[in-house]
């Protein structure tokens, strides 16, 4: 089905919409979510709870692409969830290797338990991948985004290791630069 | 601030760019597993360049005292892609260059991930099949390959083997993409296909054993029917522990393996009548590499403070040949070993030149002097040397290298002609690697930096009638 009809299955409030939409995109939300929690049956609970959120964000919401709109609530979702059961712990999986690695941009710079206004960050961040070129920005987005193994990036990419680290690297250096210019750090 | 707010923020990504990453990591097809592409490269790429000193007292040779020399300079840039002839969506020949009567070079783009496979073969994995290109006079040829995917339980583990294989020419070429598993093993073994015969569809099928050391076993593999054979069935792996690590080599006629670890251990099984040779080394040597030279000619290379060493067993009647050089580090000696080890050496001579030497006779054959970091590679049939100058380069930023190829120097050993081509790539240019395709092409695979993609660069040779 078109997500077009799809959404209008939401407008009308018809449980069909979530059924169609479980059907096209829960193994793409899936497969976002098992990337962070590396469990099936949490990555599961990740998409069952992204279609709730669905159901009740649409309306007043009109996703322009809904494949997008879905993604990102499962990562959300996903991620809080990460957050609660690493809540004391330290390492274990890519996300936490993720951090890790994003360290280097707040580290020394910032108060980590201040929070920032999370849409001024957003729309920030927003604007710092949009002056990248597009191959750093895809590999940052695989990195951090889909917390792809660098080895997978190399391979799916068709780059060596070295160079997806190397890009990462200095992508990192230029966020850190990005946020001491305006003022997040 | 603190790291989970970045994380969280990366929300502000464009939809376009999410979509074009996901293209890439192929999670635009329903998929609930991530799959790599294994890096295979082709036996014919750079050979590894050894530094040893030895003395050795080489026989001196005339053959490129009086060399011609033939040197073209190509002074424009390799230029961003250009309207051509298009060969295929994937692959775009943008560029044909002739140099006289030397070489003619065609530049090809390649649209999408390709790896090179066999000498003239690239791959490209799909999950609906792979696909072979093969380099023809023409330009590259699409075969689509066989798809074979089955199930193998061996070692506490259910492994699922998958590999796309297509006959060319009469030789088969395979390829398959990384084993998934390969993140969870602590060694990082994956199961790996190897192929001492390109005529033969007799290939083996290492398998790591996650019931006991991870180590890589090998099974004799049928490419055209899947099937499997334990072939060592009965023969005990002991000696394996999770504290080392080990390796494979296979004769081409498949009735002898060699298997190495990094302690010096060597034992070589024949597989039909089921009996081990113990080839291990004594305590002083560090076994470095080792391959079949042919059916018969097992060749190992150790090194003992800064003596290389090479051992020539000769699996019908157990007999050793062996002999030493010392590395050219503090004068006359090896300077570097080409592939297959055990064939041929680059050796310094007592009055600067360096000489192609048969490593088992002593007997060298003249060459122009090259610098010291030049990489050397020799044609299937030995007929050309190629000299390769390279540029390496860490970026300025955590010391990981690029590199690019300054020049090419191709040595005829027969006509002792010597054409030289230097070039300039761009500054930003990183070139993974340069093989000999057959005997009158080489090939440079580099990075296209507009795109990530691969570029390959064909220089086809021209011999002198």
């Amino acid at each position: 089905m078109e997500d077009n009809a799809i959404i209008e299955l939401y407008f009308a409030r018809d449980p069909m919409a979530l059924l169609e939409t479980q059907e096209k995109y829960g193994p793409y939300c899936k497969s976002i979510s098992m990337g962070i929690l590396q469990s099936p049956e949490d990555a599961q609970e990740c998409v069952n709870d992204t279609l709730l959120r669905t159901w009740d964000s649409i309306p007043p919401t009109r996703p322009k692409v809904f494949r997008a709109f879905l993604g990102r609530i499962t990562r959300n979702l996903s991620l809080q969830r990460w957050r609660n059961l690493h809540a004391q712990k330290r390492g274990g999986g890519e996300v936490a290797i993720a951090l890790e690695e994003l360290g280097e941009c707040v580290a020394g710079g910032s108060d980590p338990a201040k929070s920032v206004e999370e849409n001024a960050l957003r729309e920030a961040i927003g604007q710092f991948l949009g002056a990248l070129k597009q191959t750093d920005r895809e590999i940052f987005l695989a990195r951090y985004w889909y917390f792809t193994p660098v080895r997978e990036i190399a391979q799916k990419f068709g780059f060596s290791e070295p160079k997806v680290k190397t890009s990462l690297h200095r992508t990192r250096k230029k966020l850190r630069v990005f946020l001491e210019q305006e003022d997040f750090l | 601030m603190n790291t989970m707010e970045i994380l969280t923020a990366l929300d502000g990504a464009s939809d376009a760019d999410l979509a074009a990453v996901e293209s890439r990591l192929g999670l635009s097809k329903k998929t609930s597993h991530k799959f790599g592409m294994r890096l295979l490269l082709a036996a014919a790429v750079a050979a590894a360049l050894l530094i040893a000193t030895l003395g050795v007292a080489m026989a001196a040779s005339p053959d490129f005292r009086d060399a011609v020399y033939s040197i073209f300079h190509i002074q424009t840039r390799e230029p961003a892609s250009e309207a051509g002839a298009v060969t295929d969506e994937n692959v775009q020949l943008w560029k044909h260059l002739e140099l006289e009567d030397a070489a003619e070079i065609d530049y090809y783009t390649l649209r999408i991930p390709f790896i090179p496979v066999a000498d003239n073969t690239l791959y490209h994995w799909d999950e609906n099949g792979g696909v072979f290109y093969h380099l023809t006079n023409k330009g590259f040829e699409e075969i689509p390959g066989t798809r074979m995917e089955f199930e193998v339980t061996f070692g506490g583990a259910t492994q699922h083997i998958v590999y796309d294989w297509a006959k060319v020419n009469g030789q088969y070429v395979i390829g398959y993409r990384e084993d998934p598993r390969m993140n969870e093993n602590p060694y990082g073994y994956a199961w790996m296909l190897h192929q001492p015969d390109q005529a033969s569809p007799d290939v083996w099928l290492t398998l790591p054993d996650w019931s006991k050391s991870f180590a890589p076993c090998p099974f004799l593999l049928d490419l055209e029917t899947g099937t499997w054979t334990d072939v060592l069935q009965g023969m005990e792996y002991d000696r394996l522990n999770k504290e080392r690590m080990y390796s494979w080599r296979f004769s081409p006629d498949g009735e002898h393996l060699l298997m190495m670890d990094d302690c010096g251990g060597a034992w070589l099984y024949d597989t039909e009548a089921h009996t081990e040779t113990d080839l291990s080394l004594d305590n002083t040597q560090v076994l470095l590499d080792a391959a079949f030279l042919d059916a018969e000619t097992l060749a190992l290379m150790s090194v003992d403070n800064q003596i290389y060493s090479f051992t020539w067993f000769h699996v019908e009647d157990g007999t050793m040949e062996q002999r030493s050089y010392p590395s050219d580090a503090e004068g006359p000696g090896l300077r570097s070993v080409l592939t297959p080890v055990g064939s041929h050496g680059i050796t310094l001579n007592a009055d600067g030149t360096l000489s192609l030497t048969d490593l088992q006779t002593g007997i060298g054959a003249r060459l122009p002097a090259f610098d010291r970091d030049c990489v050397y590679l020799l044609n299937d049939d030995g007929t050309q040397m190629l000299c390769v100058d390279r540029r390496l380069s860490d970026s300025g930023t955590d010391g990981l290298l690029t590199q690019t190829f300054t020049g090419f120097s191709v040595c005829d050993l027969e006509n002792h002609t010597v054409v030289r081509l230097d070039r300039e790539p761009s500054e930003d240019a990183d070139e993974w690697s340069v093989f000999w395709l057959d005997n009158e092409r080489f090939a440079v695979w580099a990075e296209n930096p507009a795109d990530g993609f691969g570029d390959i660069h064909v220089y086809h040779l021209h011999t002198p009638e």
